[in-house]
């Protein structure tokens, strides 16, 4: 629906409960009576919704940082001694993620050098394939930067799984053929990563 | 230099401020809860990484639900108490789904998937990160005015003067704004 801004502002006025009683009231007899504007109304609630929610994720993020700022290293000095998995786990993601880079980089440069007359339709077509089944066209569609900060920024889990894939994507698209392999790598090794499989079969036919 | 440590006389006090966002009350929640709860998650198969993104979202929800009235003041609940609740549950949830299944142990006792809540709030949380996909889509110009008018909850003459525009061409372009948004939110 194409709304004028009279009807916007009376939308917003609504929702924010700024309405006189009969005017809601009228508002309401409006909207019961006309399908459009019941969806427009759902829609402008749930703008309103993310709206609010961001509001609510900055100032969490700022007692986030003042927490932090309080408790600089919490998980030694505070208990007296390593908790468990948080620390040890990162070590060795981190050395296994290193060892991985290693050998993909090591790989990466000899399919290059077996690989070099392969041509960039190959790979053109092999993205294009992987995204034929994808229904979800926003995320097909943002650039690189904003993928990785809505990726930062979301809390969602199944977003996240989504978004690191349309990353990988973005790597690949732009030519950022270590990028790609990293993150596809990622994916790929994710156990239930809802494109765990796609990742590994795209991952092959990288150059 | 000691940081004064935030208190409140009661429930009420924590409640209503935490309504108008005060960082106090804010950091009364992190200083009381973010603690423990990490314990809590350690003990039950998972990392600091883990453990504080669940804090997150749970917060996230808590105070939606408290902004929109879904939560209401309950003098004989113990506020602290109810967020712990709502961030053990998003860690229950995320260990019944299918990315923690073979690294834990689940609890009898609860099945995220029948907690009708948490469900609602899981569905809402889907629809505040197309929201917040559909704002990144938007070029920056719009990103900013819609931000400061709907988040930062900046008065419209505030936000004219930082444009260098009118009161009137601000309102009429963050209509605009909002459109392009609502386009992008529907059908992206």
């Amino acid at each position: 629906m194409n709304l004028t801004i009279d009807q916007y502002d009376r939308i917003e006025a609504y929702l924010n409960g700024q309405l006189a009683a009969a005017d809601q009231q009228a508002f309401e007899a409006e909207v019961a009576q006309n399908d459009e504007l019941r969806v427009e109304v759902a829609t402008q609630r749930d703008l309103r919704l993310g709206f609010r929610a961001a509001g609510i994720e900055q100032a969490l993020l700022a007692a986030q940082q003042r927490h932090q700022q309080k408790q600089p290293q919490p998980n030694v000095q505070e208990t007296g001694r390593v908790l468990p998995f948080a620390g040890a786990t990162r070590q060795v993601t981190w050395r296994h993620w290193a060892a991985a880079a290693s050998v993909v980089v090591l790989l990466g440069a000899g399919w290059l050098t077996w690989q070099q007359q392969r041509s960039v339709n190959d790979l053109t077509n092999a993205v294009a394939m992987a995204e034929r089944d994808l229904s979800d066209t926003s995320f097909k569609r943002m650039p690189l930067d904003s993928l990785v900060l809505t990726r930062k920024t979301t809390l969602s889990p199944a977003t996240k799984q989504r978004l690191d894939w349309y990353i990988a994507l973005a790597y690949v698209r732009s030519g950022k053929t270590a990028e790609a392999r990293a993150s596809l790598t990622r994916i790929g090794q994710t156990k239930g990563h809802p494109y765990q499989v796609r990742a590994n079969q795209l991952l092959k036919q990288l150059p | 230099m000691s940081a004064r440590k935030p208190t409140f006389d009661s429930q009420l006090d924590l409640y209503q401020a935490l309504m108008r966002r005060e960082s106090q009350a804010y950091d009364y929640i992190y200083d009381q809860i973010l603690g423990s709860f990490c314990q809590w998650v350690y003990q039950r198969n998972g990392t600091q990484k883990d453990a504080e993104d669940a804090f997150q979202r749970g917060l996230l929800n808590f105070f939606l639900n408290l902004e929109t009235g879904k939560y209401q003041f309950q003098a004989s609940a113990k506020i602290t108490s109810v967020v712990f609740d709502y961030c053990k549950k998003i860690w229950l949830n995320e260990l019944a789904s299918s990315r923690f299944q073979t690294r834990a142990t689940l609890p009898t006792f609860y099945d995220a998937a029948d907690d009708t809540d948490l469900q609602n709030d899981l569905e809402r949380s889907e629809v505040v990160d197309r929201v917040k996909v559909a704002m990144q889509q938007l070029k920056e110009d719009c990103r900013r005015l819609l931000h400061w008018f709907y988040v930062d909850e900046l008065p419209l003459r505030e936000i004219a003067d930082k444009l260098g525009m009118k009161e009137s061409s601000t309102k009429q372009k963050r209509f605009d704004c909002a459109e392009k948004l609502k386009k992008q939110y529907v059908a992206p």
